[in-house]
């Protein structure tokens, strides 16, 4: 009697583990999910002998779960993930070079431009606030243009931001500012905008959803998570601040000790052709790649403050440690 | 004597269960009542009425002439004991007693001083500082006595007060029960389905059945003459006859130890009301032994309690039994169902 | 009286202890150890602990945690009390209705009361018109959505207590003239502060440990619970989330140990009345029946709003119907998150009913080893002192190592499985061992006069006498399974994400509609589950099952 369900039991946890899932690429992602099903739509007719299975989750817990599993890894590839967070595996070792084909078209500032590359770019995500015309015609402030209007009076506890401690949106904004109005500046630049916070929040696409139920009239957010709500009745708009603004690269890389290599690094040529480029475009992304670029693009592309995410990435303890002494002990 | 506690035309239902049926009740000053009765005949109901816990559907409750049907019971200064006791386990004996002394009429030394007598009263006094958990059932029984009686109640409640308790302790704190309550001057009214306890205590016994009173009045009374055959029966043992040879065939009850057994001379059967009968069974009962007597008719069974005596009654031998006509109980209006 | 020692049926106890340990003890050593390691796993002492103090802005989310944790628990102790003393002392309208909607919230996640919050308070909420807008995010946000979400666990708990006050000692108090305040003064109140204070620890370590709540709610109010998420999967420092986790322990086990010795030095005051239904009295059953409505009406509509809102288009401004929602189009898993969490949940279920069962039976009514049953009891307990968060956290450390045979387990949905019987463990433990304790404890000796085994014995009587009793144990596992999300967070794998999990992820990415369309799948899943377990309960319940009180231990 026990007998048996010693073995059963065993039996059980023996076939629940994933060693015996089969040879199929796995893939860590946090694009946003529609984006996401396009490209599964475009890679299943491209690629129908890749059976691909996909992690999405955002960034900071994909880039949590690359940096747990270091020792053990389950992904083959990552397959769009804010720069900041691959470079954080990167530091740690857990990324596999690579060059994928064709890459020296991408722009050097939107690339990994060592001899040896372990990411290349895909798209770049633009800073960005998401503004609630609606709320903003009832509370009577105007939708803002530039960086100079959040920090004016009327906008007093209208705005929701990400917290830079947990969300890699708003440290890519926070690097633009650092960046390109020197430190001093730029800290008195958030010192000023922190008294028209309303709060931080953890995530970076959370302001653009509050934006978009209405919860707050404007949010600080990144392009891509305001498209998200773009298609739906929401009176929401995406509004580039004109005096430029931070942004960010989704890249694509192999995981070291993967175990598809070969599969993987299909996909990776992949992630960075002009056919991934286009199907970034359908979404308004900014490609890395400049050949299809439309007018829009073209525009968003002049509001790109110059940075260093290399940089960025290695200030980033010393950055938001000082950002936790002057507004994180609320 | 003046009527303290009085119920007229109480009826108390269930739903479609009638469980009291217009039911009168007296209690005297200094009386005590005890109110018999089987398991489900409403005592218990009618307790809590008396009590205030249950309100009757109507009818009205008087005491001392003062109509307190719509009090409840926190108003009607009476005490209670409850066969669980129902001591606050979280209180000292002596508080426990102290609960009922309100402050607005007794003053701190007053309420001390009451229950020390009362401890004093009920022998409780060196268990003043413990906890009921403490406590063995009859002195637990006891702080509930000192308890209800500490605020000097018009009326003191007992409801089953004796019967988890092992029968020694139960049969001394019945009569320090009725000695404290003689010496109290408290009318007591008792609720039990011990016809012993009841006999040893009461002034007076309702019998109650299925809602009403059967019979009212002193155990001799309830003893000597059952008024049906219900109180015969739940009273005492007693051998319910309707043979055409005894009494022209009317339903005539006799009790066990009034049949008197004898050896069947001439003499003997030569007196009325007797007959020749055989000695079925001898059952040894202690202080008397149990006969099992079948009529010369060979098909009407009588029981009666003799003195033991080995030689005397043996089993197949045949024996004259008298039936004395002045123990004969006649029940009116009731056939032998 | 003691059963006689049984010694093959310790055999049985060692599988269920050894789980224990290596699901409670190993990890919680691996975390401390972790805790006192920089990011790169070097050993720096306690310089995470010591930077966590020093550092502003982490400090506080101590302080506010503990601010929290007392103002919620001090909420639900006194909301929770009167509403078990309406239960228990008063006849509320509807008693049996009202009844099921107090244990209601225990059928959906914690992150569905933010949602319906949103709904229903936010600055478009449907009572925002009536109440005006009020800042819902932040501290008030947080307390009012944990004391929603704690409220049933301690009702729970107090409606046994107060059931248990004899009612004879009312009766006794007012015929000696008690006014009502003072029966509640002099009786109800001494007799169940126990089991309020007992309450008051509950919900203290719930709301210090939640996690759905303040993760939707919390804006920029910094809690324990979401500091440790942003530690680990915001800032990827691991040696301070874990310290995080460390000191989230503390006060959790500090208030468990509390609580323990609560129970064993005052074993319950007086539990010996058999409960009686109060007498009706207008004006008082009228008063509690339009409070306990009152209360409950709160949890209900912020679920319903919840509900509701799952076929709406997009909320506030589209608010055309639609099933939309339903085909959760906004991940990479679609659905299939809910099914994993039946399958999960059906096999926590199963396996936690079988081994805390058996477990039970071994050490309560078997003479097994005294040091063996009694280690296994303790461990039984202690798992309910480590937080959900804790937990993932720490199974993540413990199991996630090379070195570690068990690795390959990881991620497996066994794992979650194992993580979800670990988590749950004590409770089942202890209505198991509660309902097997009242049992005759001579039927196995009469067993043994009639030359039976005690195996026999046990399929043949004690399991078929108890088997409601295992039933509810199963459902309260399956019901937790379904509804967790704290430790979740940390071990899901893609393979297996949860639909608590999915939640969590649609709050995040902003889809409220399918957030709220999960958690009615949810609601719906554990409702189903209940009525099946009342029915089958009903089918089972013979009149020998009444509970035999006076071989209690």
């Amino acid at each position: 009697m026990s007998h048996r369900i010693v073995r059963l039991a065993l039996a059980l946890f023996l076939f629940a583990t994933p060693l015996f899932a089969g040879t199929v690429l796995v893939a860590y992602t946090d694009m946003e999910p529609d984006v996401l099903n396009r490209y599964r739509r475009d890679l299943a007719e491209k690629f129908p002998d890749l059976s691909i299975k996909w992690v999405r989750e955002s960034g900071g817990p994909i880039t949590a779960r690359l940096l747990a599993e270091k020792d053990n890894p389950q992904a083959d590839i990552i397959f769009g993930l804010a720069l900041s967070g691959v470079l954080a595996v990167d530091r740690q070792g857990g990324l596999e070079t690579y060059r994928p084909e064709g890459m020296d078209s991408v722009p050097p500032m939107l690339r990994d431009d060592r001899d040896h590359p372990t990411w290349a770019g895909m798209n770049v995500v633009v800073g960005a606030l998401a503004v609630n015309t609606r709320e903003c015609e009832r509370l009577g402030i105007p939708v803002p243009e530039s960086w100079r209007d959040p920090i004016k009076p009327e906008y007093r506890g209208h705005i929701v931001m990400p917290n830079p401690l947990s969300s890699g949106t708003a440290y890519l904004h926070v690097t633009g500012w650092l960046q390109n109005l020197g430190e001093d500046k730029a800290w008195e630049f958030m010192e000023a905008l922190d008294k028209n916070v309303k709060m931080y929040v953890h995530s970076g696409s959370k302001p653009a959803q509050m934006a978009a139920m209405g919860e707050t009239p404007i949010g600080v957010s990144v392009d891509a998570y305001i498209a998200t709500y773009l298609k739906k009745r929401t009176p929401l708009e995406t509004v580039v601040p004109v005096d430029g603004v931070g942004w960010d690269i989704v890249a694509a890389t192999l995981v070291k000790g993967g175990k598809n290599p070969e599969a993987a690094r299909r996909l990776m040529d992949y992630a960075v052709s002009p056919d991934s480029a286009r199907i970034g475009l359908e979404f308004d992304y900014l490609p890395v790649r400049p050949e299809n670029d439309g007018p829009r693009q073209a525009e968003l592309c002049s509001r790109l403050l110059p940075m260093d995410l290399r940089r960025a990435a290695e200030e980033r303890d010393r950055v938001l440690a000082e950002w936790r002494r002057r507004f994180g002990s609320e | 004597m003046t009527v303290q506690l009085e119920l007229r035309n109480i009826a108390k239902s269930y739903g479609d269960n009638q469980v009291l049926a217009d039911l009168d009740l007296r209690c005297r000053k200094g009386e005590f009542l005890v109110i018999l009765g089987p398991s489900g005949c409403g005592k218990t109901t009618l307790l809590s009425i008396i009590s205030g816990i249950l309100s009757p559907d109507s009818g009205r409750v008087f005491s001392g002439g003062r109509d307190i049907t719509s009090l409840p019971p926190e108003k009607r200064n009476f005490g209670m004991v409850f066969q669980s006791y129902a001591l606050f386990p979280n209180l000292r004996v002596v508080d426990n007693i102290l609960y009922g002394l309100k402050r607005s009429q007794w003053s701190k030394t007053a309420a001390l001083d009451r229950a020390l007598e009362l401890m004093e009263l009920t022998g409780i006094s060196p268990l003043a500082d413990r906890y009921p958990a403490t406590l063995s059932g009859g002195q637990q029984q006891r702080v509930a006595l000192a308890r209800a009686l500490a605020p000097k109640p018009e009326v003191l409640l007992l409801d089953e007060p004796l019967s988890s308790l092992d029968a020694k302790v139960r049969s001394s704190l019945a009569l320090q029960l009725r000695e404290l309550q003689r010496r109290t001057g408290v009318a007591a009214v008792m609720v039990t389905h011990d016809q012993g306890e009841a006999f040893s205590m009461a002034d007076r016994i309702v019998l109650l059945n299925k809602g009403r009173v059967e019979q009212e009045g002193t155990p001799e009374q309830l003893y000597g003459k059952p008024a049906s055959l219900f109180a015969a029966d739940f009273v005492g043992r007693m051998n319910i006859l309707s043979v055409s040879s005894i009494n022209d065939g009317i339903l005539t009850g006799i009790r066990y130890e009034d049949v008197q057994v004898s050896a069947p001379t001439e003499m003997t059967l030569g007196k009325p009301h007797t007959w020749v009968a055989r000695i079925e069974r001898v059952a040894f009962m202690g202080q008397f032994c149990r006969l099992e007597l079948l009529l010369n008719d060979f098909s009407t069974r009588i029981f009666a309690d003799v003195l033991f005596d080995k030689d005397k009654y043996k089993e197949q031998s045949l024996v004259a039994i008298s039936l004395p006509r002045d123990r004969w109980c006649h029940f009116s209006g009731e056939t032998d169902a | 009286m003691r059963p006689r020692p049984g010694g093959k049926a310790t055999l049985v106890l060692l599988l269920p202890l050894a789980a224990l340990l290596l699901g409670v003890l190993y990890p919680a050593a691996i975390l401390l150890g972790r805790s006192m390691t920089d990011n790169m796993g070097s050993a720096i002492g306690l310089a995470n602990f010591s930077a966590y103090f020093r550092t502003p802005g982490l400090a506080t989310s101590l302080y506010h945690t503990l601010g929290v944790g007392v103002i919620v628990a001090a909420a639900v102790a006194v909301l929770a009390y009167a509403l078990a003393y309406a239960f228990t002392h008063a006849l509320v309208v509807g008693d049996r209705a009202c009844r099921y909607l107090v244990v209601l919230p225990l059928s959906v996640p914690s992150v569905f009361f933010p949602i319906g919050m949103i709904y229903i308070f936010g600055r478009h909420g449907i009572l925002s018109g009536v109440l005006g807008v009020g800042n819902i995010y932040g501290w008030s946000g947080i307390v009012f959505g944990e004391i929603v979400f704690i409220m049933p666990h301690a009702t729970l708990l107090l409606v046994t207590a107060l059931c248990g006050v004899d009612r004879r000692l009312y009766l006794a108090a007012q015929t000696l003239g008690a006014s009502p305040w003072r029966r509640f003064r002099t009786i109800t109140l001494p007799q169940t502060r126990n089991a309020l204070l007992r309450a008051f620890l509950v919900a203290f370590i719930l709301a210090i440990t939640d996690f759905g709540v303040p993760k939707v709610l919390g804006g920029d109010y910094s809690m324990l619970s979401t500091e440790l998420y942003t530690q680990i999967i915001g800032l990827q420092d691991l040696g301070m989330g874990s310290a995080i986790g460390v000191i989230m322990l503390v006060p959790s086990l500090m208030a468990f140990a509390l609580d323990l010795w609560l129970v064993s030095s005052h074993p319950g005051q007086a539990q010996t009345g058999r409960y009686e239904k109060p007498v009706s009295a207008g004006a008082r059953d009228l008063t509690f029946s339009l409070f306990a409505w009152g209360i409950v009406t709160v949890p209900t509509a912020i679920i319903l709003a919840a509900v509701g809102g799952s076929f709406v288009a997009f909320w506030p401004y589209d608010l055309a119907p639609t099933l939309a929602n339903y085909r959760f189009e906004n991940s990479v898993y679609n659905i299939q998150p809910f099914f994993n969490s039946l399958e999960m949940s059906a096999a926590a279920a199963v396996a936690g009913m079988a081994i805390t069962f058996a477990g039970a039976y071994v050490a309560v009514r078997t003479g097994a080893n005294r040091l063996l049953s009694l280690l296994y009891r303790g461990m039984a307990f202690l798992s309910v002192g480590i937080p959900g968060t804790v937990l993932g956290l720490a199974f993540v450390f413990a199991f996630n190592r090379p070195e570690n045979v068990l690795q390959l387990f990881y991620g497996s949905r066994a794992f979650l499985v194992f993580y979800c019987l670990i988590h749950f463990y004590a409770m089942g433990h202890l209505i198991s061992a509660a309902g097997l304790a009242s049992l005759d404890f001579r039927y196995e000796d009469a067993g043994k006069t009639l030359g039976v085994g005690r195996l026999s014995t046990f399929f043949r009587v004690i399991l078929p006498l108890r088997f409601p009793v295992a039933l509810e144990v199963a459902f309260y596992f399956f019901i937790n399974a379904m509804t967790t999300v704290s430790g979740m967070v940390f071990i899901f794998s893609p393979d297996n994400a949860p639909a608590s999990v999915a939640m969590l992820h649609f709050t995040d990415t902003g889809n409220y509609g399918e957030a709220a369309a999960m958690g009615a799948l949810i609601l719906a899943a554990t409702l189903v589950a209940r009525v099946a377990q009342e029915v089958l309960a009903r089918r089972l319940r013979r009149p020998a099952n009444r509970v035999n009180l006076r071989y209690r231990q």
